[in-house]
This record gives C-alpha cells, structure tokens and sequence, in this order.
C-alpha cells in the first residue's frame, strides 16, 4: 500500500501541545481528512502513521514530519490541502511526497536537528564569545545529569555545531545537535550553555524553535524529502 | 491578555493545553456583533469539564444563534492560579482570553458539591465579589445549573440566580430576556435585569428568599421576600428529545480529557427507581431518542470530531428500546471508519455483557457491575433490580467472553446495613471468582477489585431523610468488609471517607453553609473532590470558625414534617412518593420500573405535564438475540 510523506509545522500557540497531544490531534485530523486511510489489524484498529522524533512542550517545530500509509494512491497536493484544512489552529500542513517501496522510516533518516534559541537583550555580549570558544576549542567535557534517572551526559559531544545571529533585539544561538544516537536532552543543553553564559534562568520552552531535521551526510544536510541543504541554510 | 505574556505564562504551567482555547470545532466569534456574551464555567479541570456533555450541548446551543456567544472556562490548576495571582491577571475566557468580568454573563454548571470551593476562587479569580448583593451594575450576573442545583441552598448568597432543569429549555430564554433589558437601557441595573430573569420558568433568584431556623438549628421556613415570588420553583424540561438540539460537531480536547470520545444521548431519565439516586429523580421521566436521530448523529459526530469512539449514552443505555434496530446500523456505519462503539456503564445481567462484547473496537481490559448491596434483603431496601444469579450470570459471560478483570461497586453505610451485608459482599466475591474458576478451568487468572463509596443521602431521594453514618463506623465497616474482601481474594478500594462526609453535609445543606464554605476557601481549599488536595483539617477549622457542626448535616435523621432547606426547588416528583418510597424500603419492599410495571406514582407526569417516550411507542421489549 502507497506511504507518504507529511511535512508540518507547529506554530503559534499549538507549540503548547504536547508530542502526545499533536499525535493524537493529527490523527482526529486525517481522520476527518476522509483519505484513504489503511489501519492495523486488531479489536481496536488504528491509522497507520509514525511520527518523527518528539518535541517538547512549548517548543516550535518549523518542519516537522509524519509517514502515514493508504489504501490507495491519491494525488498530492489536492490530499495535502484535504488535510491541512482539517488542522488545528498552530499546526500546518506544508509539504506531502509519496515514498518509494521500502524507504527508510523517519528514524532512519534523521540524526540531527537544528534548534534556534531566542537570547534575551540582557546576555552579556562577551560571555556569548566566551561560550562559542568554548564550545569549539576546549576538550572540557560539559556533564550534566538528568533530574529522574540520574544519568550523566556530555552535553558538549550532542553537539555539533553552534553560532550566533545579532538581532535587532537581542540576538539568535544555533544550535545543531544529534537526534537518536547520542542524543542529549535538549533541556540540559539549554541549562549547560545557560550555565556557562552566566544567566540567571534557562530560556523557557517557548524560546526554542525546531528549525529542521535532517541526516548529515558528507557535510550536507539531508531533509526527509530529500532535499539537500547547506549548514544554516532555511 | 497580550499574547507574549499569556506565552510566557504558559511555559510555567504543568499541561498549557489545557489553557489554548483553539480546539477543533471551538466558535470564536466577533465580539463586537453579538448582543449578549456568556461564558460557561466548569469548576474542575479542563480534562473532567471536556467530557461533560452539558457543556457540549450548551456550547453548541447558544453559538448557533447569531445574537449570543458562548466561550469557556476551567478551574485553573494551582500553578495557573499561582501565575495569575501574582502577576495580578484576572481569570480569562479560552476562546477570546478575556477577562470573566467582561461578559454579560457568568454561567456555573454544578457538578456536584465538592467542586464549590473552586467556584468562590473562580469568582475571586475573576475579580467579581463573592456575594451577589455586593456586586455592582457593570458586574456580570452569575448563575448557576446542573445537578447540584437541587440543592442550592449552600451557595445561595454567592449567585444571583440559578436556572432549574434542563438548560435547552430554558437558557435561551434567560440569554433573550438579557438582550431585551440591554437594548432598553444600556448597561442595565441588576434588580431590573433579575426581575425580567424572575418572570421565566424554571428561574430561582436566592435573593428574594428568605430562611428562618428553629432554636435547634433546624429550618423553620423560607418565604419569598420579594412580592410576586413563586414559593416554590419548578424544574424545567424538554418533553420530546427527537427535536431538541444536540451538538453534532462538539469541541475536540486538545488535553486529554478523562473521555477522548463521541456521544451520542439515547435517552434521558431513568426510572429503576435507586433509592439513593438523586439523577432517577431530577431527570424523571425517561424520554428515549428515536434510533435515526441517533444514527444521524452519531455519523455526523464522527466526521466533524475524527473521535475514533462513539459512546452511547445515558443513566443506563442497555434499558434503551431502540438498542435492536440502532447497533446494527450504528455497526455498519462506524465499520467504514473503524470507530468503536461504547457503553458507559452496564447493566447487571448476561444480556448486557453479550451486547457489549459485539461492539467493535471494545476494549477487553475490565468489565464494572455495580450490585451495591451485598445482600438481595439490602438490595430490595435501595430498590436496585439486581439479584445474585443476575449477576453471576453476568460475570460467567463476561469470561466467556474473554474479560478476566471485573470490577464490582457496592455502597457501604446504607440504610438498615447490618454485619450480613457487608459479609454478603465477601460471599458475592467468592462466588464470583468460582464462576471464573469454572470458565477459565486455571487457564487464566480472574482479577476482581471491589470499590466502595459510602453512602450520601441526597436531596429529593428517598433517602433525603437518613443520616449518614458515623465516619468512625464508616471506617469500621470498610476496614471488616475489605478484610473479609481481600480474603475472599480480590482488591478492596474504598472512596476517602472525608470526602463523602463534607459531601453529605452539602448534599443537604443550608444558607448557613456560605460562612463555611466561604472559610474553606480562604484557608485554601481547592479541588475538594480530589483525594491528593483535599485538606479535612481546613474543613473542620472552617466549621469550627463558622460555629456549625458538620454532624448536624451529615448525620441527622429527618422527621418528615420538618421544612427540608431544599424544596424550595420543585423536581416534580411530589414528596409524598418519596416519603412511600422510603417507609417501602424500611419495610424491604421494592417498586418496579414504571416502564415495565404499572406507574408507581410519582407525580410526574401529570404535575409536569409529560409521559414517558419509549421507541416502538411501548412497553420495552427484552430481547435475548444476538446483535
């Protein structure tokens, strides 16, 4: 049966939902879509569609994605305004690909992502140096430990890159760190570098803005629609 | 509320979706273009206020019409509530997020009593004062509705009025007569706009009332104060539920709710005849939904939502006539989109098991029976049609049908409980799990989890007259009755005792209670239905500094010819029923369904000028055939 590809964002005031809730919230939308939807087998079926990798309360996604398989082919962009009309407020529908026979899972495809950070005026202009340095130049090893487990984590080495935008007010920190393998929480990312800026408290949720996901590939980006893109680049 | 910082809000609080306002199906409409503004309150948490279908239907109901706007608002959770207060925010609207006080109209529905602490803290959220003769002009007017209304005494002085019955009846009307006044006068002045109010049925103003008490603290009267007060107000309701609206694109949670599904209402109105059942008296008589209305809408509800559940319900939907004609259809419908069918709740026999175990998409987790009573003699005293072989057939076809937990609901500190029936629990759960024995043959292992509340005797029941139990026997018997329980081999769960006295002593409350409750308030109750924030301590300091003795109210016996606080209120069931009912379950007499026996005189239908609507016209046909 066709799989297809769904590239969405979660904006506005929907990036208060939960991975959950967007979860269960996409699937009453393609419910409602009437496309052809294939469902498991079982006493209590359900749509086949996977989503991508989970993004936290409060934070933006710009292009974030789900795979969902049919009954039967449908054309694309008349199936992709079909079921963006029946989104929510804050979640939009932006880009559907049909998927070759045997493509490889969202899982399989992303292993970094880019997050932007919304620096507050008041961080200090050359701690924001500093950590950069920091970050690039010293072997230092960053340990964080996780609040429920007590895990310990490198925040340094889940990160790939990093650079910083002046904006007129304040400025932007662009992160691009591993999804998957060697994955560290993006919240003890936020409280490492807030730590070394010398800030006070740890940006809010609302700060942060998934950019893109991707698959790193000889030093390009690679989107979940194939599409190849140079580092920073929208 | 300026967007950035409801944003910066909503990062500091626990499930922020619960706050958004932007659900599918959710009406914002332009503020400026309607006449009349309300704003439904629900005094518990977005996730229970959501699946509550007055809500729905009254939400859908005003929206429809071009002259009203209908938006919502939860009891914000402690961190919300800590946001707001500090930052000195008033309490805002979902849709439009504006402040409560900028309505026309501040509509509570209640629930039950342990949500009326979060009402004064709503009020005072919104910066409206508590107490209806001190709010001014440019002050919403506040009302009250639902279930607990019954008995309204207790929150008498913080509403200013309370609307009776059956809101599509009435809440129009009240919105309409609102608008008339406004167009008269502008911003209208409060005692003319509760005059209008006052003129339409079903419409309860506390303030014209008032209560006077005997030396020993009981009721003495109430009077109308107020000139052309009626003496007694009578609940309104729909006669036929075929042309009354139902809402067939209801609002989609974006919190999970307590139920993520599509309702649709088969009936309303239930006539066992449960003796402590306040719902069997106040939504008297049964008027069921013809199976194509329900099919349509059902259909309609799961186009417009994407629920992928549909659930049929009611008091007590296996009683419904029309069960035949609609499951097939409703199966063949929901098939195309594999959208299970529900019950909430089953009735105790094999028949009811059988039909559940046909619906798609059930989940085979834990079947719920609810005898009561561990013994036919109690059984036959609270009237429930229940009987021993009833229910051991039930539990036989639900393993056989493959369910292996089952949960079962007895009442502990009934009237005339004696040590038998609570014994009798413990026997019903050994017999049970032989039933189990005998199907599973050791294959597969039964889980039985009994879960017992303790009696509260509610307004216009039976049952108004008896006390509630001692808590010191009431732990007694659930700590001897969960021994012999846990013995026998199943969990035992019982409600915190606390909760159901405070319960019972509101269920049958005065206006004195306001002070208490008022006090509660101010020493931070909150979410009292909730067993992790119920504080009992701050309840009694609360009674202590009123100078009321909670006992009084829970425990008290009721003579018959004593004033009863609440039947200022008119179910349209006459008293003298009640009081026959209640010396026929001293007596261990029962009283059949009036839908299948004769009518047993309950005043109904020729005070209230309606009869029961069953489906085929008649008498319910019990059929045993399969779905």
């Amino acid at each position: 049966m066709p799989k297809y590809r769904i590239a969405y964002a979660k904006i506005d005031l929907a990036r208060f939902l939960s991975h959950l809730e967007v979860l269960r919230t996409l699937n009453r939308a393609l419910r409602r879509s009437g496309l052809p939807l294939a469902y498991t087998e079982g006493f209590n079926p359900h749509p086949k569609v996977s989503f991508g990798p989970s993004l936290g309360v409060g934070v933006a996604g710009l292009n974030e994605y789900f795979d969902l398989e049919l009954e039967q082919a449908v054309p694309l962009k008349q199936s992709l305004d079909r079921v963006g009309r029946q989104f929510p407020q804050g979640l939009v529908a932006k880009a559907m690909a049909a998927l070759p026979p045997f493509a490889s899972g969202l899982s399989r495809v992303i292993d970094c992502a880019w997050y932007r950070v919304a620096l507050p005026p008041q961080a200090v202009p050359d701690g924001r140096l500093r950590l950069l340095k920091d970050l690039r130049e010293s072997a230092e090893p960053w340990l964080r430990k996780r609040q429920k487990d007590g895990k310990v984590f490198d925040v340094k080495r889940g990160i790939l890159d990093g650079r910083i935008v002046p904006r007129p007010q304040g400025a932007v920190l662009d992160l691009l760190v591993k999804v998957g393998e060697g994955e560290v929480p993006l919240r003890l990312v936020l409280e490492a570098l807030w730590e070394k800026l010398g800030g006070a408290e740890p940006p809010l949720p609302a700060m942060v803005t998934r950019v893109g996901l991707y698959r790193l590939r000889g030093g390009q980006l690679v989107t979940p629609l194939g599409e190849t893109r140079g580092l920073w680049e929208e | 509320m300026e967007k950035a910082l409801f944003e910066e809000i909503l990062s500091r609080v626990q499930k922020p979706a619960r706050y958004l306002g932007t659900e599918w199906n959710s009406v914002k409409k332009n503020w400026d273009r309607v006449a009349v503004k309300m704003v439904f309150a629900f005094p518990d948490l977005y996730e229970v206020g959501m699946s509550h279908l007055g809500l729905q239907i009254l939400y859908g109901l005003v929206n429809r019409e071009a002259d009203y706007l209908m938006e919502r608002v939860f009891a914000p959770a402690a961190d919300m509530e800590a946001e707001l207060r500090r930052r000195g925010l008033p309490l805002f609207s979902l849709e439009s997020r504006r402040p409560l006080a900028d309505f026309d109209v501040l509509g509570f529905t209640l629930p039950y009593e342990m949500t009326f602490t979060n009402i004064l803290n709503m009020l005072d959220l919104a910066g409206i004062p508590l107490r209806a003769r001190e709010r001014a002009d440019t002050h919403p007017l506040v009302i009250g509705g639902g279930p607990a209304v019954y008995n309204p005494e207790p929150l008498a002085p913080f509403f200013d009025a309370f609307v009776i019955g059956e809101g599509e009846e009435s809440l129009l009307e009240v919105l309409q007569a609102i608008k008339q006044v406004k167009e008269r006068e502008g911003r209208p002045e409060r005692p003319a706009l509760l005059e209008r109010l006052g003129e339409i049925p079903g419409v309860y103003i506390p303030g014209w009332y008032g209560v006077e008490y005997t030396e020993e603290g009981r009721v003495r009267r109430v009077f109308p104060v107020k000139p052309g007060a009626p003496e007694r107000v009578r609940r309104r309701l729909l006669k036929d539920l075929n042309g009354a609206y139902f809402p067939e694109a209801p609002i989609v949670p974006l919190a999970e709710a307590v139920h993520e599904r599509g309702m649709v209402e088969v009936f309303r109105g239930c006539t066992r005849g449960c003796r402590f059942c306040q719902a069997g008296i106040i939504y008297r008589p049964v008027r069921e939904r013809d199976p194509q209305v329900l099919q349509h809408q059902a259909g309609e509800i799961v186009k417009s939502t994407g629920y992928d559940e549909v659930s049929l319900v009611s008091l007590s939907s296996l009683d419904y006539a029309g069960l035949d004609e609609l499951l097939p259809s409703l199966r063949d419908r929901c098939s195309v989109t594999r959208t299970g069918i529900s019950l909430p709740s089953l009735r105790v026999d094999s028949f009811s098991v059988r039909v559940a175990g046909n619906l798609p998409g059930v989940h085979r987790t834990s079947l719920t029976f609810a005898p009561e009573a561990g013994t036919q003699r109690l059984r036959d005293v609270i009237n429930k049609g229940v009987t021993e072989a009833d229910l051991l057939e039930a539990a036989r076809a639900a393993f056989e049908a493959g369910w292996t937990a089952l949960k079962l609901y007895f009442m502990i500190g009934l009237p005339t409980e004696e040590q038998a029936d609570l014994e009798g629990i413990a026997d019903l759960v050994r017999k049970v799990r032989q039933a189990g024995r005998d199907v599973f043959k050791g294959k597969k292992k039964v889980r039985l989890t009994v879960s017992a509340a303790s009696f509260v005797p509610k307004a216009h029941t039976p049952f108004q007259w008896e006390g509630q139990v001692p808590r010191e026997t009431l732990e007694a018997r659930h700590r001897f009755t969960a021994n012999l329980v846990r013995r026998s081999g199943a969990d035992y769960h019982w409600h915190n005792i606390e909760i159901s006295f405070i319960e019972a002593v509101f269920a049958r409350g005065d206006r004195r209670l306001a002070g208490v409750l008022e006090e509660a308030w101010r020493r931070g109750c909150r979410f009292d239905g909730w067993t992790e924030h119920f504080k009992f301590s701050l309840w009694e300091e609360s009674f202590k500094a009123a100078g009321l003795d909670p006992r009084f109210y829970a425990g008290r016996r009721l003579g018959y010819d004593e004033v009863l606080p609440w039947e200022v209120i008119d179910s349209g069931v006459d008293r003298r029923f009640l009081i026959r009912e209640h010396r026929k379950a001293l007596a261990g007499e029962t009283t059949p369904d009036c839908r299948f026996a004769g009518c047993a005189g309950c005043g109904i239908c020729p005070g209230l000028g309606v009869s029961p609507r069953l489906v085929g016209g008649g008498e319910r046909k019990f059929t045993e055939e399969q779905p």
